[in-house]
């Protein structure tokens, strides 16, 4: 039994899986009807590769051409890509005390507990969702001792942390330190439930 | 390419433009069917790559939302403006780089003629479908996830995308190639 037209055209396109290939390949190899359809189909592909090759000069100049009218936008790429990128350590009260060793700026900037919460959460509900890496560019400078801004520069709103780090020419790494008598709750989860142990007399059965 | 994250910068750019134009140009001159149109589709597609600062997990993913900006963009064009036979034909002849006044030439160039004038009468739900199989050498399941469409549906939309240029060719009485 000949295999359907539609499942001929899947099977010159290579998208027909095995077994189902070979037994089409072994089909039409004898049979007189499915050849024609196929040498109707495969002439269809040739007469479009030959259309394309017959384009193919005029193509190339087009290429030519648009590689000149991008170039002035693609310079601008260049430009538009931003130098310095924060780096945002959050510290929590776990790490607070370990010591880190960027080579750039470093900054501790302790921020009142709702600010830092809605922060951190933010910050890292971001980073889960963000489709991002690293950017291609300039390897970040090793920057001197005498670089390091002053350690206590505090800020106390999102708005002035936020203005601090665009002020910054190199890339700047911030820390956060979260009181240390935070808790954070997952939203919905009902207190009872964690503050109320639970036991069994006679235990669980 | 783009290893890295963040949008592209100029090298990067530069360097997907090369991998992926003459595919685009193709993509869209044959969806278009005007090769005028098709020039500003895909510097607009490479535009808007740049102004929305995207930013791509992989070349691959760079190269497919280009194809599928430019495929509609192509689409829309055809839409309005109906089909510029014509001048598709005109501007085809006058890029050639050598006129060459030999027999041969001159019937490759009407058949390629009459197949981009069959091609661009298919309709806009076929043609993009032909076009990315026959001149993108994509898989279905690339075109599927390009068009967003399931690879059953690609299967289908190929299958009848080649019967109807069939059918193109047999009431202007001419055999395929």
């Amino acid at each position: 039994m000949c295999p359907d037209r539609g499942l001929l055209s899947a099977w010159i396109d290579g998208e027909v899986p095995s077994p189902w290939n070979g037994r089409i390949d072994a089909h039409v190899a004898s049979c007189a009807a499915c050849a024609a359809r196929l040498k109707a189909f495969r002439g269809l592909s040739a007469g479009l590769a030959a259309e394309g090759a017959a384009a193919s000069e005029a193509e190339r100049a087009m290429v030519d051409r648009l590689r000149e009218s991008l170039a002035p936008a693609f310079s601008r790429a260049a430009a538009a890509q931003a130098p310095a990128r924060p780096v945002l350590r959050v510290a929590t009260p776990a790490t607070a005390g370990r010591p880190s060793r960027p080579a750039w700026g470093r900054v501790s900037l302790p921020l009142p507990l709702a600010a830092a919460a809605a922060f951190a959460v933010v910050f890292l509900a971001g980073l889960a969702l963000a489709n991002f890496i690293r950017p291609a560019g300039p390897a970040p400078v090793a920057v001197a001792a005498s670089d390091i801004v002053n350690p206590a520069a505090g800020a106390s709103s999102m708005e002035e942390l936020i203005r601090f780090i665009e002020s910054q020419d190199a890339q700047v790494s911030v820390t956060i330190h979260i009181p240390g008598d935070a808790t954070f709750e997952a939203p919905g989860q009902p207190l009872i439930m964690k503050s109320t142990p639970v036991s069994v007399p006679g235990g669980l059965r | 390419m783009f290893s890295e994250g963040g949008p592209p910068g100029e090298a990067e750019l530069r360097a997907l433009y090369e991998a992926t134009a003459p595919l685009l140009v193709r993509i869209a001159t044959r969806i278009a069917g005007s090769p005028e149109a098709a020039e500003d589709i895909v510097h607009e597609s490479f535009i808007k790559l740049f102004e929305k600062r995207m930013s791509f997990a992989t070349a691959d993913d760079a190269k497919y939302w280009l194809i599928r900006v430019v495929k509609n963009g192509a689409l829309n064009h055809a839409k309005r403006k109906g089909r510029e036979a014509r001048a598709y034909e005109r501007w085809w002849r006058g890029e050639r780089a050598v006129a060459d006044s030999a027999d041969h030439e001159v019937i490759q160039t009407d058949e390629a003629g009459r197949m981009r004038r069959l091609l661009a009468k298919l309709p806009d739900n076929l043609r993009p479908v032909l076009v990315l199989k026959e001149y993108g050498g994509m898989s279905y399941r690339e075109i599927g996830r390009v068009l967003g469409i399931s690879e059953g549906n690609v299967k289908i939309r190929a299958f009848r995308a080649r019967e109807a240029l069939l059918a193109l060719y047999e009431k202007e009485g001419i055999d395929v190639p």
